[in-house]
Parts: structure tokens; C-alpha cells; sequence
């Protein structure tokens, strides 16, 4: 009777025991999967700054109204001969924008393919811990196998943004259009000195917006890949400590990640910089990194 | 800098001799200009890509084994949900 109680506690008692363990675990899981998506919503960041980043570089201004208005009629009277067939309707699209540069569709969907391509990149890595939560215990041999995934993702958001280093934004199209009313009021016999030396005033404040625009692009870009970087790495070390760490360990990562995050925020170009090789260097080597980010940045150093 | 980045900036100031050139003609000539013009703009996006093509080391092969993991982490979640069902199931029968 005595031993058939012993047993059936036991028997409670481990029951209850594998409920403790299948329950505290989740937590850990929890922390996991906001980490996976802090570093995955970092890189869509930096992804979205690209993509306007080469948007912008080749867009040129359109002139405001009534200046499209008197350009579209100056071109027009510029034509000698009438419309002939439906193809000249083009010129009365032109007529009013001629400066407006149109990407052909070969360039556009190679940009298209690439931001695709990166962006679904991150999102199937998040996707892989949608449900660590529920599978917290069981699926502790599947994190340890994203960890080399981790380490690729790191490595190509320091390629992107030493790519930004070695070429910096140009906005190439802005420029041509200030270097051009420039040769405009150069080259304009009718104007004064002192009407030329008040309009390049004006061109003075232009050419300074178009530094300012080129600088903040430039500095949001490598600041997002660089927040990408710094919590990747600190996911890295979530996904290598999983099975050992306590989950107060697991969350002051977490915590860490966020706090690097936040701590780049509104500086100025130069401390980014720095900020910048310090990251990369600390992936560079960082023990649970790979060869893979390694080999980026020897190739990219080799430029 | 690797020929890529050269080649960017070359190109870049192709862009501006073109357009500044593009600028200064009468609207009839614009227009003839316009499709060489338009396509050094277009190049200068074409290669930007490539540079930043050539630094990401993550492959298609890793998409579909990101894929994998993620089906295997579904697939522990179900059978972890079903183990605590059926031991919570015993837990309150042993105990009545």
C-alpha cells in the first residue's frame, strides 16, 4: 500500500516536473524570437534606406509650376514642324519635364530583384522562430543550426555599408541641375554683376541643401546597417548560449541589443564612423562568427 | 578601390558631361539626345547594384535550408504542445 503511494507521488511528481520544464523554457524561446526579430527589423531598415538611397541618387528635381507651364510652351514653339504621327505625343510629355530621367526597365528590375532578394532574406530568417515559443524545448537542436545563417546576414550588412563607404551617395541628377543653372547665369549676357552675384547666392544655399540631403541619406543608411550589425551580433550570442544561458542572461542581451540600437541614434557622421569599425572589427572577430564575414571584409579591404 | 567603384565614378562623370551637354541644346535636339542620356543614368544604377550584389554572401541554398529549420521548428512545437497535453491529461487522472 505504502509503495504504491511512493510510486504513484513519483509518478506526479515527474509529470509535474517535465510541465515545469516544457513551461519555464518558453520564456527563453520568447526572448529568442524578439531578438531574431529585432535584428530582422534592423536589416529592413537598412534594406529600405538602399533602396532610397538609389532612388535618389539619379532623380532630378521637377520644376514647379507656372516654370512647367512656360517651359512646355518655349519647347513646343522650339518645334519647326507639326505632330505627325502618335509618337510625337511624347514630346508634349517631355515639353514640360525634359530634365526627367527615365531608369530603363532593365536597371529598374535589377534593383527591384536585389531589394527583393534582401528583403526576403531576413524575413525567412525570422520566419524560423515563429514558433520556438510553443516547440521551446524540442526544437533546441534546430536554433543551434540557424546560427550560421545569423552569421552570413551580419557579414553582408557590413558588405553593404562598407560598400556605401567606398562609393558614397552622389545625387548625381540634383547636382547637374545646380551645375547647370550655374552655367546658366555664367553664360547670361543680359544679367548684371550684381544680379549674377545675387542669383549664385541663391545657387550658394542649393548647392548646400544638396550636401545636406546627400550627408543625411549617406549617415541613415550606414547608421541602419550598423544597428543591424550590432544586433545581429548580440542575437548570435543568444543562439550560442540557448541551451546553457538563464533566461536573465538571454534577456540582458536582448536588452544589450536594443541599448546598442538606441546609443547610435542622432550622432554625427564621424562618431557613426568610428562606431561603424568598431562593430565591424567586433564581427570581424567575434569567435562565433564565421569564415563568412571574415571573407567579406578581406575582399572588401582588398579594394 | 576595385574596378566596379572606379567604374561607378567614371560613369558618374559621364552622367554629368551628357546632361550638361543634354541641357544646353534646343528641345528638338533634347529629345534626340534623350535615350543616351537616359541610359548613362541607367548604367550608373545597374552597376551601384552590382557593387552591392558582390558583397552579399547569403545564397538562394540558404533560403530553402532556412526553410527547413523553420519546418522543423514547427514541427517540435506540435509535438511539444501534444506531450504537455497528454501529460497534463495523466497528471489529472493520477491524481483523482
Amino acid at each position: 500500500m505504502m509503495n504504491k503511494n511512493v510510486t504513484k507521488r513519483l509518478f506526479i511528481l515527474s509529470i509535474l516536473s517535465l510541465i515545469f520544464l516544457f513551461g519555464c523554457t518558453p520564456e527563453k524561446a520568447k526572448t529568442l524570437k524578439t531578438g531574431a526579430a529585432v535584428f530582422s527589423n534592423q536589416a529592413m531598415l537598412a534594406i529600405e534606406s538602399v533602396s532610397t538611397a538609389i532612388d535618389s541618387e539619379v532623380i532630378v528635381p521637377t520644376l514647379p509650376e507656372p516654370g512647367q507651364t512656360e517651359l512646355f510652351v518655349k519647347n513646343i514653339l522650339e518645334y519647326q514642324s507639326s505632330p505627325q504621327s502618335l509618337n510625337d505625343f511624347n514630346f508634349l510629355i517631355h515639353a514640360s519635364k525634359p530634365y526627367e530621367v527615365e531608369i530603363d526597365s532593365k536597371a529598374n528590375n535589377k534593383k527591384q530583384q536585389f531589394i527583393l532578394r534582401m528583403r526576403k532574406n531576413y524575413h525567412e530568417f525570422n520566419e524560423m522562430f515563429r514558433s520556438i515559443e510553443t516547440g521551446s524545448v524540442l526544437a533546441t537542436a534546430a536554433v543551434g543550426k540557424t546560427l550560421k545563417h545569423a552569421q552570413t546576414l551580419v557579414a553582408d550588412m557590413v558588405a553593404i555599408a562598407k560598400a556605401y563607404q567606398t562609393s558614397p551617395i552622389m545625387l548625381i541628377g540634383q547636382r547637374n541641375d545646380l551645375l547647370s543653372q550655374v552655367g546658366q547665369v555664367l553664360s547670361d549676357s543680359n544679367l548684371t554683376k550684381v544680379q549674377k552675384e545675387a542669383r549664385l547666392v541663391i545657387l550658394k544655399a542649393e548647392r548646400d541643401r544638396i550636401l545636406k540631403e546627400e550627408d543625411t541619406l549617406q549617415r541613415n543608411l550606414i547608421e541602419s546597417c550598423v544597428k543591424a550589425v550590432a544586433a545581429g551580433l548580440e542575437f548570435q550570442k543568444m543562439i550560442q548560449g540557448y541551451e546553457k544561458l538563464q533566461i536573465s542572461d538571454l534577456q540582458n542581451t536582448l536588452l544589450r541589443a536594443v541599448g546598442l540600437i538606441g546609443s547610435l541614434t542622432g550622432k554625427d557622421y564621424s562618431n557613426l564612423l568610428k562606431d561603424a569599425d568598431v562593430f565591424f572589427d567586433k564581427a570581424k572577430n567575434d569567435p562565433y562568427i564565421s569564415t563568412a564575414v571574415n571573407k567579406a571584409l578581406e575582399e572588401l579591404n582588398s579594394i | 578601390m576595385d574596378n566596379d567603384s572606379k567604374t561607378l565614378q567614371v560613369i558618374a562623370q559621364s552622367i554629368t558631361i551628357i546632361d550638361l551637354k543634354y541641357r544646353s541644346l534646343p528641345f528638338p535636339e533634347q529629345m534626340k539626345l534623350k535615350p543616351e542620356r537616359d541610359k548613362a543614368f541607367s548604367k550608373y544604377v545597374e552597376v551601384r547594384v552590382k557593387l552591392l550584389e558582390e558583397g552579399v554572401i547569403t545564397t538562394d541554398d540558404q533560403i530553402s535550408e532556412m526553410n527547413e529549420i523553420k519546418e522543423e521548428i514547427d514541427e517540435a512545437a506540435e509535438n511539444q504542445a501534444i506531450i504537455v497535453a497528454i501529460g497534463r491529461l495523466i497528471g489529472f487522472v493520477v491524481t483523482l
